[in-house]
């Protein structure tokens, strides 16, 4: 019973679950129909994403009406809803949520920033340090940056390379418990030749530092003349924050909002909104519900879901941008019995293609995400190191017969596969309480019984399934045969060693602190993790990531589903938004502006 | 009754203490408080032990328990593992905005709940006593989240479309026009009606029930018998017996004015102690969690001691031992 075939869709059932969305609907339905008089063709965001796997420059073009520079967009105030809060405002010490993000970017101005094009633009720096201008030696180790003159802090003093050693100390420094050390702990020297110029001699070549420790949101410096005097990074600081950024920080009422307003030190030139109001809703329902009414400007952060009830609104720009988190189901490798053997099942090639046929993951992404993005190829798919040679595997419920078949896996009684007196029978894990990853969940069981495999499931909420070995985690544990959520390149750098490559697998007495729970090793593909990591020429390190990743998809590493969206809602009046997948969309609030 | 009031007090130690361990118990089963830097690919393992390290995560639970509870008795809650901050200024800052919301709501309640109770119980079986509670039930069974978005949808964004006089969709005031009176009256209007009308429906069965109850008995007749108007009847002598349970319902509910609302705070945005719960909850935050705990349960134990004293009150019946 091929159900793609016949039209019938697996999830018809899951019509009666009612979710909040529907609830709005409802309330909606209760009022008389809205007064759609001409909803606008420019609502945009509605970039053709089918292009996403050939371009790297997936930026909407909702705006582009050849935006001219208003004499009268200078000024005014817009408000932002978040739906989370920001635990702490320095990149170092806070918690990465997608809200936190965009307030620092208000905030501080990274070393460089990610222009429109994906690429690297120097931000406080005169320019990109690359082998070609001096910037990275050829061995890689020495890597020298150089100041704008004349930057200052939000407060007026003046900023200097001494900053930007300050900064290092206090990233590394164990009493600021940073959470972000990445590229930080592989310096092994500073030497500031003069007042705006540092020599960072490296330990040993690491091709991503440039990426990891200077670019996009957590590539901003802290202020000496404000620390220096020991004050708490975290509580201090970081609720009231100095920066470099277009705006500077004004006050934050917990629990209810955080204002910026325009810094008028900063080197690009002063911001052309007066401030923005970052608005502290904790439910997107309201967020959206504020938006649609004009009480607030932007919704930021939005889920797939809302989308249908944002799209056609009068006055409301939506704008979704494939981002660099990708929804995937991982394969566990090791066996959940004991995690020192292969996994009994999964560590067959064929069985994990031939799940990966069995899943028609377009009609998901056509159904439960209303078409807005596309099934993915891996983590690297919207990101200019894509190898584009790469497709999805095609969804062919038969051949995924015929390689279970050949697997040895035959049908039983029920229907469902056999081998050896074993059950073809596979524990799914996911988060519990993610409304649209337990619709999908119920979804791909269906696909799968269809070839004959059975799917269990068991859902934990996100502190029980991430907890470390010691609290009894359930990923680091390995009692699980497939597990969903999504993740995130980290940063704006290729190096995707944290996800695939052998020492990162966690292992409760060995490597506790692993990232890899899915346990992937492959000699092969660990060689060519770690000869990426030291080649510096960037050619030749894109060439290895395009083998590392045809590796890996010819060996169905994972079961990948979609790239997820960066959602904006926002007022037609507000211009100047260019969302990029790799520098998020608060990159350029400098340039934002109010149309009249 | 001083002596009665003295033991109860002394007996409501123990009990506390074994909240604060069952509770600090159950949010360790909950989860790992470094669930969310495990998730993070930017997280190196020593950047992770060092935090683990800094907030004794890497202690035995007893031992982090013990910490806590030393700290607490000399008035200090610790801090945020979250945000950092003294959980005492957290739940500061949070603190008057709930006693805001819940004390609206629960004079809400009072005002729709009396009146209307009196009515139903007295006009037994009318057209009006069938509506009203008729409307309690369904009141009664309408989840807060649904009821506060079709408020939303109906008073704020309806009304706003069609150009009628509406109502702000959440928050506590305007950013632009700042924290005045009449900010926060607008702001509180709709969380405040939500929640008060909800819990109206209990006290009005409550009231209705205990009303008749009273209604029907001798002494009441005999007022009657005695020639009383109805309405003597029932504000002089009948009124203050039914409202003992009521008392009780009250009383219960006093914590809850400290403990937020969490559902109707979500949903309205309204930056209260019921949100600041469910926030860290999710994150195991535990310091911000047993603050929370050791403020209501302690007020709940205080308020269960006002209502029993409050029931000799009303009741010369009662007498304690």
């Amino acid at each position: 019973m091929a159900v793609g075939k016949t039209g019938r869709r697996p999830w018809a059932h899951l019509a009666g679950k009612r979710s909040r969305r529907d609830v709005l609907k409802l309330a909606g339905a209760l009022g008389i129909s809205l007064p759609y008089a001409a909803f606008l063709a420019a609502c945009g965001g509605t970039e053709p994403i089918e292009e996403l796997g050939q371009s790297t420059a997936t930026a909407p073009t909702a705006t582009s009406d050849a935006a001219p520079e208003p004499s009268a967009g200078q000024g005014g105030t817009i408000s932002v809803g978040l739906w989370q809060e920001p635990e702490s405002l320095t990149w170092a010490t806070g918690g990465a949520s997608f809200a936190e993000r965009a307030v620092l970017l208000t905030l501080h101005e990274p070393l460089l920033r990610v222009g429109p094009n994906n690429t690297l633009e120097p931000g406080l720096l005169e320019e990109v340090p690359t082998v070609e201008n001096g910037g990275i030696s050829a061995d890689g180790t020495v890597i020298t940056i150089k100041l704008k003159p004349n930057l200052r802090w939000s407060d007026g003093e003046p900023l200097t390379i001494e900053d930007y050693v300050f900064t290092h100390e206090k990233v590394v420094d164990p009493n600021t418990a940073a959470t972000q050390l990445l590229g930080w702990d592989k310096i092994a020297s500073i030497e500031t030749p003069d007042e705006l110029t540092a020599v960072i001699t490296l330990a040993e070549p690491y091709a991503p530092f440039v990426n990891v420790t200077m670019a996009s949101w957590f590539g901003g410096l802290f202020p000496k003349h404000i620390l220096g005097d020991g004050r708490d990074i975290r509580t201090e600081f970081g609720r009231a924050p100095i920066g470099t950024g277009p705006f500077k920080f004004v006050e934050w009422q917990a629990g209810s909002h955080i204002t910026v307003e325009r810094n008028e030190h900063y080197h690009r030139g002063p911001a052309k909104l007066d401030r923005i109001v970052f608005k502290i809703m904790p439910d997107r329902n309201t967020v959206v519900a504020q938006v649609k009414n004009g009480d607030i400007d932007l919704a930021y952060d939005l889920t797939e879901a809302q989308i249908p009830e944002l799209q056609d609104i009068e006055g409301l720009t939506l704008y979704t941008t494939p981002g660099t988190t990708v929804e995937r189901y991982f394969f566990n490798f090791r066996n959940p019995e004991n995690l020192h053997e292969p996994h009994p099942v999964l560590s067959d090639v064929r069985v994990r293609k031939a799940i990966v046929m069995a899943i028609d993951r377009q009609e998901i992404v056509d159904t439960l995400l209303y078409g807005r993005t596309e099934v993915a190829v891996n983590e690297l798919g919207t990101t200019p190191y894509f190898n584009d040679s790469l497709t999805p595997l095609p969804y062919d419920p038969e051949q995924a017969k015929a390689l279970l078949d050949e697997a040895g896996w035959v049908p039983g009684s029920d229907g469902i596969r056999e081998k050896d007196g074993r059950r073809l029978s596979l524990l799914h894990i996911t988060t519990a309480g993610n409304a649209l990853r337990e619709q999908m969940q119920v979804v791909v069981q269906q696909y799968l019984k269809d070839v004959g495999i059975e799917m269990t499931i068991q859902n934990y909420r996100p502190a029980e399934l991430w907890a470390g070995c010691d609290s009894n985690g359930i990923a680091a544990q390995g009692k699980w045969d497939l597990a969903g959520w999504a993740e995130t390149i980290p940063g704006i750098d290729p190096d995707i060693s944290l996800f695939w490559s052998t020492d990162q697998v966690v292992d409760c007495q060995t490597n506790p602190s692993g990232y890899s729970s899915w346990g992937y090793s492959n000699p092969e593909v660990d060689r060519l993790l770690a000869e990426q990591a030291r080649t510096i020429d960037p050619e030749k390190r894109a060439e290895i990531i395009r083998q590392v990743q045809q590796v890996l998809h010819d060996d169905v590493n994972a079961i990948w589903l979609y790239y997820r969206l960066d959602i904006i809602a926002a007022s037609s009046r507000l211009q100047g938004i260019q969302p990029t997948p790799f520098g998020g969309s608060f990159w350029n609030t400098g340039d934002w502006f109010l149309s009249s | 009754m001083v002596r009665y009031i003295v033991r109860r007090l002394l007996q409501s130690i123990p009990l506390l203490i074994g909240i604060t361990i069952v509770a600090f118990a159950l949010i360790h089963v909950s989860g790992d408080p470094m669930a969310v830097y495990n998730n993070n690919p930017r997280m190196s393992p020593e950047a992770k032990a060092a935090i683990a390290a800094k907030y004794g995560f890497d202690k035995p639970l007893y031992m982090q328990y013990f910490v806590w509870v030393s700290r607490v008795i000399q008035g200090d809650f610790g801090y945020s593992f979250s945000t950092f901050e003294p959980v005492s200024k957290m739940i500061g800052e949070r603190l008057p905005n709930s006693l805001i919301l819940m004390g609206a709501a629960f004079c809400i309640t009072l005002l729709v709940a009396i009146p209307f109770g009196i009515y139903s119980a007295v006009k037994q079986y009318s057209w009006g006593d069938h509506l009203i509670t008729g409307l309690a039930f369904v009141a009664f069974a309408l989840p807060t989240f649904w009821l506060g978005l079709l408020a939303i949808m109906l008073f704020s964004v309806k009304f706003k479309q069609w150009g009628l006089p509406n109502l702000p969709a959440g928050g506590m005031y305007d950013v632009s026009v700042g924290k005045t009176f009449g900010q926060v009256a607008q702001h509180l209007i709709l969380p405040a009606s939500v929640l008060g009308l909800v819990s109206a429906a209990t006290y009005i069965r409550h009231l209705r029930a205990s009303l008749l109850e009273v209604i029907s008995q001798d002494y009441v007749r005999t007022a009657r018998a005695k020639g009383l108007s109805e309405r003597k009847v029932i504000y002089r002598h009948a009124i203050k017996n039914a409202m003992i349970p009521v008392v009780t319902l009250a009383m219960m509910d006093i914590p809850w004015l400290f403990a937020g609302a969490l559902i109707t705070e979500q949903v309205f945005a309204w930056p209260g102690m019921g949100r600041l719960f469910w926030e860290h909850a999710v994150k195991v935050d535990y310091p911000v969690l047993m603050g929370i705990l050791v403020i209501v349960s302690s007020l709940v134990v205080l308020c269960n001691l006002l209502a029993d004293i409050l029931y000799a009150v009303l009741d010369p019946r009662i007498r304690f031992a």
